[in-house]
């Protein structure tokens, strides 16, 4: 599904991504970890095609990105962590535009857009002007956008920043039934306890390497943590040298 | 209070501090060069206006008198300009800034925090005025020769006058924002200032300011001069720093008293009248400034406007154009651009029609190729606004395209069809209207379509791809892009290729210019050799072109400018 072969992304004289190579397969939520610019979001980036890495090759769905970049977006979703939509479209204005760019028909759009806005509680907005909504509620929005065309590979950085409690529920519900009719979740998240209640396997970045890729037993069993103490897990493979310095 | 409003300030000097040193880590040379050029370019307005202030004041009977004329306007023109540049400001400053909520939790005094906004709105609406307006006023008062303290004296009553309109800016939008929600204020200002600068503009240039320059110009310049004599408004600020300043000059200090103490006065009751208003008023409206900020406060009502377009947004081919549309047409800082588009139509229409070419030795055609270079300067100047920026106007929201299954084609073409159209047939309508009032016939109407085709269409996509590769989608008012360093190197190529097409032309037409080529040493290029060497440029400027927008695309196709 996902295929990253030394990948290499730099910013100037900063290595954000070093010589990564990952494989996702299909039909799992894989959980994405690290601390603050360990280099998660660039290699989000990469993934969805924002950014082109300098060196290596990203392949999804066993096609390379350069080569077959349309096909692949088609297939796929993205939640970014930080919902910039344009501000003066209504929300369904926003889901047609993004439709047309799917080429979804025009009623299909309709149809399933209203159905996703209300799974999320948006339908009272969908003629609302986007800048006039909350970051969640932004938030929720480009779940709906992301979901529109049905995906096959679904990636979120930060799922759960801006929900609240109830579409928190919702998204989670929302992950795992996709992974389990066959579709693939790439998951980049904070949230230790969420990765841990959601993920099959785990992958933490530290520095721009992949440090781990394993699923989550295996981990905290290699590790010789308690059980499912994916928190402890994190901090031994993500431990600094001066953290020690660090007063509690 | 003092050191309250110290601390705040340094938030601001820290910012432009850094900002400064990173654009200067980031590209040395073109900072370099870009200070440079403004030092250059104030050293030489500087020079300027001295040798006019000079000259004015000493012109025999009347130049002092000349001179505190000239004043007069300067500060007529500055209280005017400072207002019309504070309304918008003061309602972003006061209620639109994102760094509000940040503000507001701070553990300042309440008149400190309005003092520091208030220096800001005045920073940025009157830089322009105290660097270029306040520079005059101290060549007037050197020009007679007046000590050191009164030169500085002169330009704190100068920033003092300029005041006067911020803080009536601030007062108005305190009490509007009170009855109607900020945005709404903040898009009524937009059109109202947009307005009333077409309005200036145009009034301006009605009364014909060439009529003084020509012969006989100096009488009716008196004339002039004893209208405004009659008219004089005793109440009026500007009127009182002249009489100071005109005092001052003439070293009649006692003269000065009346008019110093007026400015003063007003500016403590000014002063005043703000903070308690701000604390009546602003302070019991601070959840709007938030709300504004959210976004979430008001125009309920204007949800379904549009419709009729954006019904087209699912369109599978023309998605894009109406994306653009719908999103320009929403907007009013955009949309309220076509009032200065068609000002300025009138204006060049206007001008045109008052150029008589035979005053000027020349043929009407030869006039017609001249006007293609101004043209083309206004081609540059609209391409630049619109196309230029529209790029960095998606903002953040380009990763909706970045990650869209759809090739960068129907982005660009969006861009161009939606800003560049428009443009190329604004830059055509001047340059046949022009020639058309300058009485050209049918064959040279077309030649002169086929010039303006040319010129357009380069400073389009000079725009386009310069958009491209100077993206910054974080920008808050992609406006200011155009005196980035993209924006200035847009002009510098554009304004240097727009020369070279002229004179192309009037080698072309066996004109004035050859005669200086032949003087100089240039190639002769009246045989049909200039034939070649126009498809040669055309070709050349094709090239650079294409290399342009290829990199712009490989540049929106890394996406570097999102990290």
């Amino acid at each position: 599904m996902i295929r990253m072969t030394g990948v290499t992304k730099s910013y100037q004289n900063f290595v954000a991504v070093k010589d990564m190579d990952l494989h996702v397969p299909a039909g799992m939520v894989f959980g994405f970890l690290g601390p603050n610019g360990a280099g998660k979001t660039t290699t989000i980036r990469m993934l969805t095609g924002i950014l082109e890495p300098d060196k290596g090759e990203i392949a999804l769905f066993d096609k390379p990105y350069k080569k077959h970049r349309n096909e692949i977006l088609n297939r796929m979703g993205y939640i970014p962590d930080r919902p910039f939509l344009y501000g003066k479209l209504t929300v369904m204005e926003l889901l047609r535009f993004l439709g047309s760019l799917r080429r979804i028909p025009a009623k299909v759009v309709e149809e399933r857009g209203m159905k996703l806005l209300k799974q999320f509680q948006l339908g009272e907005f969908s003629n609302q002007l986007v800048e006039r909504l909350s970051h969640g509620m932004r938030q929720k929005l480009v779940f709906s956008a992301a979901l529109l065309h049905n995906p096959d590979l679904l990636i979120v950085d930060e799922p759960m920043v801006g929900l609240d409690p109830r579409a928190a529920k919702n998204v989670k519900k929302l992950i795992r039934d996709l992974a389990d009719s066959g579709k693939t979740v790439f998951m980049s998240t904070h949230t230790l306890e969420v990765a841990a209640a959601l993920c099959d396997r785990v992958g933490i970045i530290h520095g721009g390497k992949l440090v781990t890729d394993e699923t989550l037993p295996n981990l905290t069993q290699r590790l010789a943590t308690k059980d499912g103490d994916l928190e402890a897990v994190f901090l031994a493979l993500t431990q600094e040298k001066h953290d020690e310095a660090v007063p509690e | 209070m003092i050191r309250d409003i110290f601390a705040l300030n340094r938030l601001g000097f820290y910012q432009i501090k850094n900002k400064f040193r990173t654009a200067f880590k980031q590209r040395p040379l073109g900072v370099a060069f870009l200070l440079l050029l403004g030092v250059g370019f104030y050293w030489g307005y500087l020079w300027l206006s001295a040798r006019l202030v000079s000259f004015i004041y000493n012109q025999e009977v009347f130049g002092v008198l000349l001179a505190n004329k000239l004043l007069e306007f300067l500060l007529y023109i500055s209280v005017g300009m400072a207002l019309l540049s504070s309304l918008t400001t003061a309602i972003t400053h006061f209620y639109m800034s994102k760094d509000l909520e940040f503000h507001f939790s701070l553990p300042v005094s309440f008149n400190s925090w309005v003092l520091h906004r208030f220096g800001q709105v005045f920073l940025q609406s009157s830089w322009m005025l105290m660097l270029f307006g306040a520079s005059f006023i101290w060549l007037f008062l050197e020009v007679s020769e007046t000590n050191l303290l009164v030169r500085i004296s002169g330009v704190l009553v100068y920033a003092i006058l300029c005041s006067y309109p911020v803080i009536a800016s601030s007062l108005v939008c305190m009490l509007l924002v009170k009855i109607f929600p900020a945005r709404r204020v903040h898009q009524m200002f937009l059109i109202v200032t947009v307005v009333m600068v077409c309005s200036v503009i145009l009034v301006f240039r009605y009364l014909e300011p060439e009529q003084y320059l020509g012969p006989g110009g100096l009488d009716k310049f008196r004339g002039l001069v004893d209208l405004m004599e009659n008219r004089r408004q005793p109440w009026n600020p500007a009127i009182w720093g002249a009489d100071l300043f005109a005092a001052w000059n003439q070293k009649e200090w006692q003269q000065s008293v009346v008019p110093g103490m007026k400015i003063l006065g007003l500016f403590i009751v000014a002063m005043g009248t703000m903070l308690i208003a701000a604390r009546n008023v602003y302070r019991s409206s601070w959840d709007r400034a938030l709300q504004a900020l959210s976004g979430e406060a008001d125009l309920l009502e204007k949800q379904t406007k549009l419709t009729f377009i954006s019904k087209w947004l699912s369109h599978k081919h023309f998605s894009q154009e109406v994306r653009e549309l719908t999103l320009f047409l929403r907007d009013p800082s955009q949309w309220s651009q076509v009032f200065v588009l068609a000002a300025l139509l009138a204006l060049y229409l206007f001008s045109v029609s008052k150029v008589t070419p035979s005053l000027l030795g020349a043929s009407k055609y030869t006039m017609a190729l001249l006007n293609t270079l101004f043209v083309s300067f206004i081609s540059l100047s609209i391409s630049s606004r619109f196309v230029f920026t529209s790029f960095s106007a998606d903002g953040q929201a380009i990763w909706l395209m970045k990650t869209a299954p759809e090739g960068w084609y129907k982005y660009m073409r969006g861009k161009l069809l939606v800003f560049g159209g428009p443009c190329l047939f604004f830059s055509l309508l001047l340059g046949v209207f022009s020639g058309m009032i300058l009485g050209l016939d049918g064959s040279q109407l077309k030649l002169l379509a086929m010039h303006g085709l040319w010129d357009a269409s380069f400073m389009i996509l000079l725009s386009l791809s310069l958009g491209m590769l100077f993206i910054n989608p974080g920008t808050e008012n992609p406006l200011k892009l155009i005196i980035s360093p993209g924006g200035m190197l847009l002009m510098v190529i554009g304004v240097f290729f727009a020369a070279v097409h002229l004179v192309l032309r009037l080698t072309e037409q066996h004109r004035t210019l050859n005669a200086f080529l032949e003087t100089y040493g240039w190639p002769n290029m009246q045989d049909g050799n200039g034939l070649y060497f126009i498809l040669g440029m055309v070709l050349a400027e094709a090239i650079v072109l294409l290399v342009l927008v290829r990199r712009g695309m490989d540049h929106l196709r890394t996406g570097n400018f999102l990290s």
